[in-house]
């Protein structure tokens, strides 16, 4: 295999630069850069007048993006919530398994203090293992059952511990408090109550949740779901519950655990991060009457709208409009399904910031294709001038004279000129040609012309001076009718040939033959013709 | 031509320098994160505040305050040390926090924003002196007061009126230390071994009682533990602690509130917060109770004194100019006089500024709330009636000598009370035990201490 050299690369390339741009190229050049200028006017005025829109296309990508990471993550916590809750279902419902056992069974439960407690004391552990466990702010387990039905509101025994100061994410360093529950059991383990602290759980507080309470049987491995959200009582956190039935051997509901996810966990566990594009967020919607409530989680880069705690939805071709509080958003949505619960997944962007973003969009794209345009729009100047400027340098140079070969860089020109300048030369042989031919008969007609003035020196003599110089003198006196009767005889034409041209008849012909003899001297039409033969080569030979 | 081109360059140019500015600007709002102390878990009246920042002048300016966290000073101090030092499972310095000043020390003076920069000298005027002297380090001020706070004592009116009587005792028992612990040692007989009193900082106990007798707690950055005035103020606790009618256990009083397993309370004025108007008893049963807020009591000998409590607003130092601009924005809106008294008097603190702090005390019927107008005449009468209000001091470890100290009390105490509860119920004579236990466990903590 051979190997090309840099020389003869660089010998080629001037091989290349030598041969010039031809014209064809030149052309489709110019044709090339108005075009793009055409196209990037055209581009221009649709993305003006917004027929197409990149920036708002983009946005859409990433949105989509966004939402598809979003909703494989929350599918995947409340998967993994989920087992953990039906595992801890199983746990209580072991638990209540072997108090039976003891001799007592679950209906012996009810308004006995001590009895209760005993089951808080064991519980607890569980429900602060599974709290620590599970990714949430708060676990739970309540069971039907109180420690005084002689109240008048119905209450629900159990224990329910949350993270007193959610920070983070991660729930390492937070400690646990008791939010509803025995308060002798918080304090043998050495955990602070609650601020809002309750002994139990009064019913009609979060209605989806006990409302497992009312059913006769459940399977805990399909009849789970994720509540909406409520306002927890004098609290100023709002909280949602993944709630899984509490059961005994014959799948009797008896009870209800499962785990809080706080707005604030909510928040600080989704927050978006897409590239580029500080105000995406995200939030799960779960409908209710007039609307939907739902959790909100901010931007990794720090921005959170300022919510409120309803939303609304609606759907365009293009996307859906959220609001919230005061704030418009549009984004795009999913629902998923999390048992038998059904919410909605949002990605979404302030309308405002999508507005500006899209405007930006368009005036940079609106830069970009003027810039691109008026390049292509000179480009095309430029090589239209390149494209003459050869031609208009041929013709200065036709102008200043000679077709004498130079080189103008575009082979055709310099083909042309070749070709004209072929011409030039063949003209100038046909030239030289006729000027030799011109020499000839120029040097004939001189020689007829001596023979002329020859012959006609010779003639005078024999003619008489005096009447010739008569008919000369008296050639004025004749009429104008009789001059072109005159001329004609000097033609050569006959009397009969005269007459036609005339149109005279023989007597007038013969009135002015008469008159024209009588005035120039002559007796006869032979004389007559003598003389004018003398006068023709006089006048010849005077030229 | 020449002159249509340059043009359509220029317009070029200018719109790809579109949006470069930067600054405080409502459609691309700054957000702030923020812990804070004021509420816990309750319905935080400084969130109801800052909603309604968020809501005006912050969606006006570009600005949000986003609460990311609410929780007791000895938790944000921990979470922001773990933080400053990078520890794994923490999480990014908030931008905003409220804290004592010995926070300072573990995070570092460079790291944190200086008020003094950003506000004038007539601004800064307007704050209590007394307030923002807690703040300054040198001549930067790190630590910004927008709520202060004192002592005062909480009592469940409703379960001691009728201890009271059945035992004769009345609210003047209440005006001192010792007879204080006189009617600890009182109701525990009454109730049969239930406790009467906690006091929710020990540390601020010993603090103030010394100061009282003339004294200074914290010598050279340890504590004078062989003085005669912290005898004083330790035998009278340490005898109501070792009969058992003081709790000693660990927690918050307003947890033992909730359940009357306390009816007394020593603690910051904000307390008013977390103590509710009802208690539950173990079958879930509730009673509704009258609560009676009164001054702090005063050690035998001593000059009322009380500490000067609440923790200040601190910011992180943000090389974004405008992030920094944007606290500061925060901060004068909520010290206005109007917004901070929204904010303090639902909270039990006292406002920080002049202007708000007099508009307060002349006008206590404009407190809504009867139990905070009660808690702000208790205030009142401790100003009239002359207390001192001493600054809890600053030295090095500050931040973890409070809970040290405090569980090398209770320890010693509740593990005398569980041998004074042994021994006499061996049949030894009360007193002496007592005398005995007091003894013993006064060296112990003098021992630990020096």
């Amino acid at each position: 295999m051979k190997i090309v050299g840099i020389q003869q690369i660089k010998d080629a390339y001037h091989e290349i630069r030598n041969q010039g741009i031809s014209m064809r190229r030149r052309f489709v050049l110019f044709l090339l850069a108005m075009l793009c200028a055409v196209i990037a006017f055209l581009i221009l005025l649709l993305n003006l007048f917004g027929v197409i829109n990149p920036a708002d296309d983009e946005l859409h990508r990433i949105v989509d993006q966004q939402l598809d990471y979003t909703a494989e993550t929350i599918f995947s916590e409340m998967d993994e919530l989920t087992a953990l809750a039906i595992e801890f279902s199983e746990q209580i419902s072991n638990q209540l398994e072997r108090n039976q056992r003891r001799g007592i069974s679950f209906d012996k439960l009810k308004n006995d203090v001590e009895e209760l407690t005993a089951f808080q004391k064991d519980a607890y552990h569980t429900v602060y293992t599974y709290l620590r466990l599970a990714p949430c702010s708060g676990a739970f387990c309540f069971i039907d059952s109180t420690v005084n039905d002689g109240l008048s509101d119905t209450y629900y025994n159990g224990i329910y511990l949350k993270y007193a100061n959610l920070f983070t994410e991660n729930t390492i360093r937070n400690k646990v408090c008791m939010y509803r529950g025995a308060s002798e059991v918080a304090r043998n383990n050495d955990i602070n109550l609650h601020s809002t602290w309750q002994y139990e759980l009064l019913k009609g507080t979060f209605p989806e949740l006990e409302g497992f309470m009312d059913l006769e049987a459940a399977d805990p491995v399909s009849d789970f779901r994720l509540t909406t959200v409520y306002q927890l009582p004098d609290a100023w956190e709002r909280v949602r519950f993944l709630c899984v039935p509490v059961v005994d051997n014959n799948d009797r509901i008896i009870g209800v655990c499962g785990f809080e996810i706080s707005n604030l966990l909510f928040g600080l566990s989704n927050e978006t991060s897409a590239q580029g594009e500080e105000h995406i967020i995200c939030a799960l919607l779960t409908k209710d009457e007039d609307g939907y409530v739902g959790q909100i989680a901010g931007n990794r880069s720090g921005y959170t709208p300022y919510s409120e705690e309803r939303f609304t939805v609606t759907y365009t071709e293009n996307y859906a409009e959220i609001v919230n509080g005061g704030t418009k958003f549009i984004g795009s949505t999913r629902e998923i399904r999390i048992g038998d619960s059904e919410h909605l997944i949002s990605v979404m962007t302030p309308r405002n910031i999508h507005d500006e973003y899209v405007k930006n969009g368009q005036l940079k794209a609106t830069g970009l294709f003027l810039v691109v345009g008026l390049v292509a729009l000179l480009s095309s100047l430029w090589i239209s001038k390149h494209y003459v400027a050869p031609i208009l340098r041929g013709v200065e140079r036709l102008k200043e004279g000679g077709f004498e070969p130079f080189v103008t860089g575009i082979p055709e020109i310099d083909d042309l000129f070749g070709f004209l300048d072929q011409k030039d030369r063949e003209h100038e042989e046909e030239i030289r040609r006729l000027e030799d031919e011109k020499l000839k008969v120029q040097s004939q007609y001189d020689q007829a012309q001596t023979y002329l003035t020859h012959l006609s020196e010779e003639k005078i003599p024999e003619v008489d001076q005096d009447s010739f110089e008569q008919f000369l003198e008296c050639l004025h006196t004749l009429t104008p009718k009789e001059r072109e009767i005159f001329d004609l005889y000097l033609e050569g034409k006959k009397a009969k040939e005269i007459m036609e041209l005339t149109s005279i008849n023989q007597n007038t012909m013969k009135y002015h033959n008469k008159n024209i003899y009588s005035k120039l001297g002559v007796t006869s039409r032979k004389q007559l013709m003598e003389y004018a033969a003398l006068l023709k080569i006089k006048n010849e030979i005077g030229k | 031509m020449k002159k249509t081109i340059v043009f359509m360059i220029c317009i070029a140019m200018l719109m790809g320098l579109a949006g470069c500015s930067e600054g405080m600007d409502p459609e691309h709002p700054i957000t702030l994160t923020m812990w804070h102390v004021y509420g816990s878990q309750t319905e935080s009246p400084l969130n109801d505040v800052i909603d309604e920042f968020n809501r005006t002048v912050g969606q006006e300016k570009g600005i949000i305050i986003k609460v990311v966290s609410v929780m007791n000073s000895s938790d944000i101090d921990a979470a922001l040390i773990s933080s400053a030092n990078g520890e794994p499972g923490t999480v990014e310095m908030p931008d905003l926090f409220t804290a004592y000043p010995r926070i300072v020390e573990s995070i570092g003076e460079e790291k944190l924003l200086d008020w003094d920069e950003y506000m004038s000298e007539e601004e800064l005027s307007n704050y209590r002196e007394d307030f923002l002297a807690e703040g300054y380090f040198g001549d930067a001020l790190y630590m910004l007061p927008i709520a202060k706070s004192t002592e005062t004592m909480f009592l469940n009116k409703t379960l001691f009126e009728r201890f009271a009587e059945d035992t004769g005792i009345s609210l003047e028992d209440l005006a001192t230390v010792e007879g204080v612990m006189d009617v600890c040692n009182a109701y525990c007989d009454w109730s049969g071994g239930g406790t009467f009193y906690q006091i929710n900082e020990l540390y601020y106990y010993f603090l103030s009682n010394m100061a009282a007798l003339g004294d200074e707690m914290i010598k050279d950055g340890s504590v004078d533990a062989d003085s005669d005035a912290f005898e004083n103020v330790f035998l009278p606790l340490a005898e109501a602690g070792i009969y058992g009618g003081l709790c000693v256990g660990d927690g918050f009083a307003s947890d033992r509130w909730k359940t009357a397993e306390v009816i007394c309370n020593v603690g910051s004025t904000a307390s008013v917060l977390y103590l509710r108007d009802y208690v539950t008893y173990t079958d879930n049963t509730t009673e509704d109770v009258e609560m009676a807020v009164l001054p702090y009591p005063v050690i035998t000998g001593g000059d009322p004194t009380v500490v000067q409590r609440g923790v200040g607003l601190f910011g992180m130092h943000s090389d974004v100019e405008a992030e920094n601009k944007a606290k500061v924005e925060f901060v004068r809106w909520l010290c206005e006089k109007q917004h901070n008294l929204d904010f303090v008097t639902k909270a039990g603190y006292l406002p920080p500024t002049n202007e708000a702090f007099e508009e307060l005390f002349e006008n206590l019927s404009a407190v809504e709330n009867e139990k905070y107008q009660m808690l702000y005449g208790a205030i009142q009468n401790m100003y009239q009636d002359g207390y001192t209000f001493c600054t809890i001091p600053l030295f090095e470890g500050a931040g973890d000598f409070q809970p040290w100290f405090e569980q090398l009390i209770k320890y010693t105490l509740s593990t005398a009370h569980e041998t004074y509860v042994e021994r006499v119920n061996a049949g030894e004579d009360p007193a002496m035990v007592m005398e005995e236990l007091l003894s013993s466990s006064l060296e112990e903590v003098r021992a630990v201490l020096r």
